[in-house]
């Protein structure tokens, strides 16, 4: 009886949620783990629905490319650009399993295509010259300074990754998932970045989840 | 085939599944559309690390961090508001299962759930009225909808 009252609670409050603070929106939804699952259920009934919806929303492919084209493609040099992407998709084609990225590859057009790197710097990522010259493999380099050469970690576990990064930034790593420490990744890391800038970028490792909590990174 | 016509390629052939992922957990079918373009866009800058021999999944992959980093940054009562999820870990199932699971709820709401529980569902889902707007137009009061709506969200949970 009791968690139906607070159902009801928090059904009302869903009806006005600028009348509550946070804390009591999250002290409703989190009141008993039935209510908690009661809010889960909904976040899944409103996702149904609207996958409903969408699909009987036309997709407007044209226009949704156009609007690409114009938006990222217009002001772009061309050349090295596709070259890129199709280094990318050639990439994906030939790759099996392990984790393998293109930048690698990409980095070896910027080295061998180097006398016209001033004038098509255009969209690349911040490299140096030691970093175009070829990527360093593996362990960090820990005398870093702040403006360095990116680290790449090339085909790294990434329990060694982690080491690294965590340490830099004064966090403790724990492994929930154990299968996930031999899992080898490609990851450029710019020291200068922050530490939810990182994670951010790692969030698109397939097949982990890294989550931060206070000083720690947990691996899920 | 030249490189342009490689990205358009992969563009026009995943898009309808990529934008479909993004208007399903965002709220906001601008955004959704900014989200898909967004990672078309990183793909260009070569930002994302291409992890995987499967390129679907990848891009799959990509659009479903990118929606939740999105909600991740939105105001709690907004993301209460539009019952985006307020608990961060629940989301780590494979996307083809969590849209799997969204079908099979549609299939029950429109099959196995009674009246007036499945009206008062779709007012609120589809329609997107208010509890004291839908309470008006079926004549009950405001606590009658809770109840319907509770018996409905469970009934729906116990036939998953």
């Amino acid at each position: 009886m009791e968690t139906n009252n607070n159902i009801d609670r928090l059904l009302a409050m869903l009806e006005h949620p600028e009348r509550y603070s946070e804390q009591e929106i999250m002290d409703t939804v989190n009141h008993d783990d039935e209510t908690r699952e009661f809010y889960r259920s909904l976040t899944q009934a409103a996702r149904a629905r609207r996958s409903q919806r969408s699909l009987s929303q036309p997709v407007d492919m044209e226009k949704a490319w156009e609007q690409f084209e114009q938006t990222h493609l217009a002001t772009q040099k061309h050349g090295r650009l596709w070259l890129r992407v199709a280094a990318t998709v050639l990439g994906v084609l030939m790759m099996s399993g392990i984790a393998w990225a293109t930048v690698y590859t990409v980095r070896h057009f910027t080295a061998t295509d180097k006398s016209k790197q001033t004038t098509e710097n255009v969209a690349t990522p911040p490299l140096t010259e030691s970093d175009a010259v070829g990527p360093r493999i593996g362990v960090a380099d820990t005398s870093a300074t702040e403006n360095e050469a990116p680290v790449v970690f090339d085909n790294t576990s990434l329990e060694q990754m982690l080491d690294e990064i965590a340490a830099y930034y004064g966090m403790t790593v724990e492994f929930q998932n154990e299968d996930a420490r031999n899992l080898r990744f490609h990851f450029v890391w710019n020291k200068g970045d922050g530490l939810e800038k990182v994670l951010e970028d790692m969030s698109h490792f397939e097949s982990v989840t890294i989550e931060q909590t206070d000083n720690r990174l947990i691996v899920q | 085939m030249n490189d342009k016509s490689i990205l358009e390629g992969l563009f026009r052939q995943h898009y309808g599944k990529m934008i479909h992922l993004a208007r399903t957990l965002l709220h906001d079918d601008a955004e959704a559309q900014d989200v898909v373009q967004d990672v078309f866009a990183r793909l260009l800058e070569n930002r994302y690390q291409m992890t995987g021999s499967k390129t679907e999944a990848y891009l799959m992959s990509a659009v479903r961090n990118s929606c939740l980093n999105y909600i991740r940054k939105m105001q709690l009562r907004e993301r209460f508001k539009h019952l985006h999820p307020l608990n961060e870990a629940d989301d780590s199932r494979p996307i083809e299962e969590v849209l799997t699971e969204l079908d099979r709820i549609n299939a029950i709401v429109d099959g196995q759930i009674e009246e007036p529980q499945r009206t008062i569902f779709r007012l609120r889902f589809d329609e997107e009225l208010t509890f004291q707007e839908i309470a008006t137009r079926l004549d009950m009061s405001v606590g009658a909808v809770y109840k319907y709506l509770r018996q409905c969200i469970n009934r729906i949970k116990s036939l998953i």
